[in-house]
């Protein structure tokens, strides 16, 4: 788990984005619990990580925010701000890649 | 489930961890909320989510949330004040940080208390006292004597609930008690159901509030059917006509 943390400081970013990307708007848990069903309960983003991270990304204008009353309280959501969506695509794209030559590397001790 | 109380006792713990922006407040307490919702819609014990989620508020470090540029503009900001305290520190000495420390500690402690088992033993609406829990003239014996719970006149054979989800520790017959349920709740609290006619639990068998564990009845020592309820903190009696939920 602590390893993954190491992983995931300089790639949550990106993950938000691409989740976002895929599912349109989605709210702080749903982010945590889709990443836990993707990898099989591997990632476990924690609420200090995922609501900063969120709260950051809208601050820079990637993303913009929605409120709404959902069992009597209030719920944000957040989508991906759709001048921002070639950006986005060129970071996910940054980051495929960068998975790709890391698999090469790694290869030979799999 | 008291979800008023228990979204005040998250707000109240997410305050505790340093964080003061409603917005973020707000934000953090549908997470907890949602999360404990989740859980017992999967099955888990309610008491138990909840009581992992405190612990896991508890656990939150509020420094996360502050904003980058503002923690560099804060470490200068830092220095300065370090001079001060260091002074100050030399001062007054340690004693009242730690003072501080114990009261964040305590609230903490007691935010994260769990709530005794607010069910009523027997449906509401046949709810009838006839004796309060405190000191009083015992009826048979005629001394004085605390009364440790109450008791509820209802006619024999009324089912008799569990006020809480637990686990039931005893479930038998003695001479005073007559047939007799005690049930061991999280929290270090216990229930216990007097003078039944019959019991339908085992012991060591799990129950959720609400579950029928038995009928009112006349066993033991008893003036007329009756059921004499008991609430318990370590091992300490409580009125349960404050911890019933009206």
């Amino acid at each position: 788990m602590d390893s993954n943390k190491k992983f995931l400081n300089g790639t949550l970013n990106t993950i938000v984005l691409a989740l976002l990307k895929d599912n349109g708007r989605m709210y702080g848990y749903e982010i945590c619990q889709k990443t836990r069903e993707a990898t099989n309960n591997q990632i476990n983003l924690t609420e200090g990580a995922i609501y900063p991270t969120l709260h950051r990304l809208e601050k820079e204008g990637l993303l913009f925010s929605t409120k709404e009353k959902v069992n009597g309280r209030v719920r944000k959501y957040y989508s991906l701000n759709q001048s921002s969506i070639s950006e986005v695509n060129s970071q996910i794209d940054l980051l495929a890649k960068f998975a790709g030559h890391l698999r090469t590397l790694l290869k030979p001790s799999l | 489930m008291n979800s008023d109380r228990i979204a005040n006792r998250i707000t109240d713990l997410i305050k505790l961890a340093g964080i003061s922006q409603q917005e973020v407040i707000d934000e953090l307490k549908d997470h907890y909320l949602t999360r404990i919702e989740e859980e017992v819609r999967l099955g888990v014990n309610s008491q138990k989510a909840i009581r992992e989620t405190y612990q896991e508020i508890a656990n939150l470090d509020g420094s996360q949330f502050v904003d980058a540029k503002l923690k560099k503009h804060k470490r200068g900001l830092f220095f300065l004040l370090l001079m001060f305290v260091s002074m100050a520190f030399y001062l007054f000495g340690p004693s009242h940080k730690i003072k501080e420390n114990q009261k964040v500690e305590k609230e903490i402690s007691e935010v994260v208390s769990i709530d005794p088992p607010m069910g009523s033993p027997i449906e509401q609406s046949l709810f009838n006292v006839s004796s309060e829990f405190g000191l009083r003239m015992h009826p048979k014996s005629k001394k004085k004597s605390l009364h440790r719970g109450i008791d509820i006149l209802a006619k024999i054979g009324t089912p008799v609930l569990s006020t809480g989800d637990g686990k039931v520790t005893k479930a038998g017959f003695t001479p005073k008690a007559g047939k007799f349920v005690m049930i061991q709740h999280d929290g270090n609290y216990i229930t216990k159901y007097f003078h039944l006619s019959d019991i339908s639990v085992v012991v060591n068998q799990s129950v959720s509030e609400g579950e029928i564990i038995g009928k009112v009845g006349n066993s033991g020592v008893s003036m007329g059917p009756h059921l004499h309820y008991e609430v318990l903190k370590d091992e300490i009696p409580l009125n349960p006509r404050e911890i019933i939920n009206p």
